[in-house]
């Protein structure tokens, strides 16, 4: 484990959906529904909650939207923001 | 509440060398041929289609007509039928005024069955049989002679007939530019083609009255058709010089260039690919130069194939996986512009920059259900793959597989398309030439052909393949035929 | 002049710098007031960043997406940002935009480039049947569609030979292995065809300037590269006064009646001291700035020129005068970036980035 990972709080980030994590000076492009994800994560909501959030809002079956959550928190835990 | 169209939580690294989303521009999305909506032919025919439109058919050949015509009226324009064979698209072709080319005796029958009498059928090609040959020389087909053998053969047809046979003798040439399709012909420069045109007239009964040569496919320098014509000419007069009788038809074969694009071409077809009046300039322009004065000029014979068809053609088919592909070091996306290109700093940063876990260097790919087994071109062209309904999301570098268990099965390696979902239905194109008739029964079915007639109805012109289609020829040998009892014996030895 | 807006590409001046930021700092010597727009290929070319940079900066698609996709592009940018000309200044978007003047006026926007016909004749390929037109000397040039016959034109040349590609790159490579694995790249990054061409030992000189379009200059600058950077770039050049290249520019001006901005490369071999004529550039060097601040503004008298057919004078610069490439560096913040990779075009285009804990 990086002895310093970047906290999500760090992130910086805009509505464009670009991240810029300052740990490691990466720059990343989140599409809408990762942004919203995010920024979701940052406020605290729990993932059953970000899946509920994406459900909600957008056409697709729940199957579908769980392995897309799924895969996303993956990627971000590689990141070490997770 | 009016829920939105789902796009996928994604996130992915920018390198400084993918550092602009617009890089490859946006693809149209194509939500009909000829006013026909994709997705009704894809309901009516199911996928994948091809399918052809008529009324570009026509618009192509009566183009051309009109680009030569305008500088040299004597144009007479033959199908070319390796190039697409479909006996419906043969058929417009031929209402259109359009002789027949055929390369085989296949294609002489099919062209024979197609209603085209003998003499109205130019016979091209290395490969003739004897009785090919008869047939052809009794039906008074425009032989195109390619060789020793072919003379020979055709000397003793003629003694034996007792009667002088008229043909067309093949060359090749030197443009300067291309490698010269020396498999075919004689050689028009260094004294072969004229020598054996003496022959001919001194030794045999065969009685050359007309030069063919074909430079080669996809030019997309009009200027070696100049070349091609200078070297066509200078012989059919050297040949009369000699006595050898009058050169009645020049024959410049084809080999323009459609709007396709070649892999590794930088500028797109649009600006790269001469169009008709280009190649009719440089052609005609010569033979006219060239021509003595107060001679009547020779028939001006031409072949062209890819460029009739191939925009006429399209393949419908559908997503059949969304993936995301890993890639290792760097980001071929650089090849489009900036890769060592004027952007100095791409070469330091951006060229095999190390693969940083997540996020980083992945392209979006999807799987087709169709494959390169029916779009054998793609292994010279990059055919543009288009959506076919609006897109939710922006465009994004997405590589297109085929549907074939075979790794080389890659369609485009990198197209700009938004993000797909299975059962998203895509428009590839052009590839009417050449993919009918090369395309090959692998691992699936071969599709449907649909013709789109000028009044915007759907006509099917070859149905999708079947069982019977492939395994109709096939026979089993008779200790073959009862495969599950020999499975069962055959299990039960092993254990 | 009304309002000056005006739209420049080719903004990066690194190692090997385009033409873009010396023509936006020309512009703004002329018209401070002017309205620049940049328009970028990447959001790190470092014009972007500079202190007298365009006022504002889009993506663009690569030439190689086609006309299409750049007309429609410019049409999203035109309608956030409002300009009337348009300053090219690459190769390839060149060769994708000659001949697109009546598509460009339909979106409003103007520029001026030679026809097609003209940059088909000088380019690379047909470089040595127009200079032969013109009865200037050119290295031995041959034009190859593949590798195959880039090797046989190598051999023929003989080792060592230059590997051009049509629009950009260039490698000396002294085998065939060098040239095979050279060509290779090449080949991926630009298509065909290839230039092989005999590589001549000498002095290099530049002239640039600007045609009229009746075989005439309005002006031009004859400098010989004094620095050569290990990509053969000039990062130095002092101006030079001689008679025999001058009449050869003009010799080449009144054959092909240019129109507009050019560069001749020249070398001049020592063996026989005759120039020989390496490229035709239908464009601004990047090394334009360099007269601009010596008060031949050529970028300026262009604009004028395109605009009313009348242009200011360009004063000859003294021979001597020098230029050197000095290298500086410029700032930017992430917000810029994400600006730039915004699919659609904004008119406040600035973005702010945020954390959460400061």
């Amino acid at each position: 484990m990086d002895p310093n990972p970047t906290r999500l709080d760090d992130l910086m980030l805009n509505d464009r959906g670009f991240v810029f994590d300052p740990n490691t000076g990466e720059s990343y492009q989140l599409s809408t529904t990762g942004l919203a994800c995010l920024r979701s994560l940052q406020h605290g909501t729990t993932a059953a909650g970000v899946l509920a959030g994406i459900l909600e809002a957008q056409e697709v079956d729940p199957l579908t939207a769980r392995w897309d959550l799924d895969a996303f928190f993956w990627e971000i835990k590689q990141l070490g923001w997770l | 509440m009016n829920k939105q169209p789902y796009v996928a939580p994604t996130i992915r690294r920018v390198s400084q060398a993918t550092a602009n989303p617009q890089r490859l521009g946006r693809t149209p999305v194509m939500e009909a041929i000829d006013g026909v909506p994709v997705a009704g032919l894809l309901g009516e025919h199911g996928g994948p289609l091809f399918v052809f439109s008529e009324a570009a058919l026509r618009a192509k050949i009566r183009d051309a007509r009109r680009a030569f015509a305008a500088v040299y009226p004597k144009t007479t324009f033959a199908w070319s039928y390796k190039t697409n064979y479909l006996n419906a698209i043969c058929r417009v072709f031929h209402q259109e005024g359009s002789l027949a080319e055929v390369v085989s005796g296949f294609e002489y029958e099919k062209a024979r069955a197609n209603g085209v009498p003998g003499y109205r059928i130019i016979f091209n090609g290395p490969h003739k049989t004897a009785g090919e040959l008869r047939r052809a020389v009794e039906e008074g087909a425009m032989i195109q002679v390619d060789n020793r053998d072919e003379v020979l053969a055709l000397a003793k047809l003629a003694d034996e007939l007792d009667r002088e046979i008229r043909l067309g003798i093949r060359v090749h040439v030197d443009t300067g530019t291309h490698a010269v399709w020396s498999k075919f012909g004689f050689c028009a420069e260094d004294g072969e083609a004229l020598r054996m045109i003496e022959w001919m007239t001194e030794n045999t009964r065969l009685r050359v009255r007309g030069v063919h040569c074909h430079v080669g496919t996809f030019m997309l320098d009009a200027g070696a058709y100049a070349t091609a014509a200078d070297a066509v000419v200078r012989l059919a007069l050297a040949a009369a010089e000699a006595g050898c009788g009058t050169v009645e038809y020049l024959n410049l074969g084809g080999g323009f260039a459609s709007r396709a694009r070649l892999h590794g071409q930088y500028l797109p077809p649009e600006q790269a690919t001469p169009g008709f009046d280009d190649y009719a300039r440089e052609l005609c322009g010569t033979i006219k130069r060239l021509w003595p004065e107060g001679r009547d000029l020779p028939e001006l014979l031409l072949e062209t194939g890819r460029a009739l068809v191939d925009e006429a053609g399209y393949l419908l088919t559908k997503v059949v996986a969304v993936k995301q592909r890993m890639l290792a070091g760097g980001c071929p996306a650089l090849a489009a512009y900036g890769k060592g290109g004027s952007n100095g700093t791409l070469a330091a940063y951006g060229k095999g920059g190390p693969v940083s876990g997540a996020g980083g260097n992945r392209r979006n790919a999807v799987v087709l259900d169709a494959g390169i087994q029916i779009l054998y071109t793609t292994a010279w062209y990059q055919p543009s793959v288009y959506p076919a309904a609006a897109p939710a999301a922006g465009m994004q570098p997405t590589t297109v597989y085929g549907c074939l268990c075979m790794n080389i099965d890659v369609i485009r390696e990198e197209a700009a398309l938004p993000e797909m979902n299975v059962g998203d239905a895509v428009v590839i194109h052009p590839v009417g030439a050449y993919n009918i008739t090369q395309s090959m029964q692998f691992i699936s079915y071969r599709p449907a052909v649909v013709m789109i007639d000028p009044a915007g109805r759907v006509h099917l012109i070859r149905r999708r393949e079947v069982l019977e289609d492939v395994c109709g020829p096939e026979q089993v040998p008779e200790y073959l035929a009862e495969t599950g009892e020999i499975a069962e014996e055959a299990r039960v030895s092993v254990t | 002049m009304n309002h000056l807006r005006i739209a420049v590409s080719g903004l990066h001046r690194g190692e090997n710098p385009q033409p873009g930021s010396s023509i936006v700092s020309a512009i703004r010597l002329a018209w401070p007031e002017a309205t620049v727009v940049g328009l970028v290929y990447n959001a790190y070319e470092s014009g972007i960043f500079a202190g007298d940079g365009p006022d504002v900066c889009h993506a663009m698609p690569y030439p190689t997406a086609g006309l299409g996709s750049y007309l429609e592009r410019l049409a999203q940018v035109r309608a956030a940002v409002e300009f009337d000309w348009l300053i090219p200044t690459l190769d390839a978007e060149i060769a994708v935009l000659a001949g697109a003047g009546p598509q460009l006026e339909k979106l409003g926007v103007r520029m001026m480039l030679p026809e097609r016909e003209l940059l088909a004749r000088c380019g690379k390929a047909g470089l040595p049947k127009l200079a032969d037109e013109c009865g200037v000397a050119t290295p031995e040039t041959a034009v190859a569609r593949d590798l195959a016959e880039a090797l046989e034109h190598a051999g023929r040349i003989g080792y060592p030979v230059y590997l051009k590609g049509p629009y950009y790159d260039a490698s000396l490579v002294s085998s065939p292995a060098s040239l095979a694995a050279a060509g290779g790249a090449i080949l991926a990054d630009w298509g065909t065809p290839l230039i092989v061409q005999e590589p001549v030992a000498g002095t290099e000189f530049n002239v640039m300037g600007l045609g009229d379009g009746r075989g005439g200059m309005l002006g031009h600058c004859a400098v010989r590269k004094l620095i050569i950077s290990d990509k053969g770039k000039g990062n130095g050049s002092v101006v030079v006064s001689d008679r025999r290249l001058e009449e050869i520019t003009a010799r080449v001006l009144k054959h092909t009646r240019w129109t507009g901005p050019f560069e001749l490369e020249f070398v001049r071999a020592p063996e026989d001291d005759r120039y020989r004529l390496l490229e035709i550039n239908p464009r601004f060097p990047a090394w334009v700035g360099f007269p601009a601040l010596l008060g031949a503004n050529y970028p300026a008298a262009w604009v004028e020129w395109m605009t009313t057919g009348k242009c200011r004078t360009l004063p000859v610069l003294e021979p001597g005068t020098f230029f050197l490439r000095h290298q500086i560096e410029v700032c930017g913040r992430m917000d810029q970036v994400s600006s730039l990779l915004a699919t659609a075009p904004e008119r406040n285009p600035i973005n702010k980035l945020t954390n959460r804990t400061a």
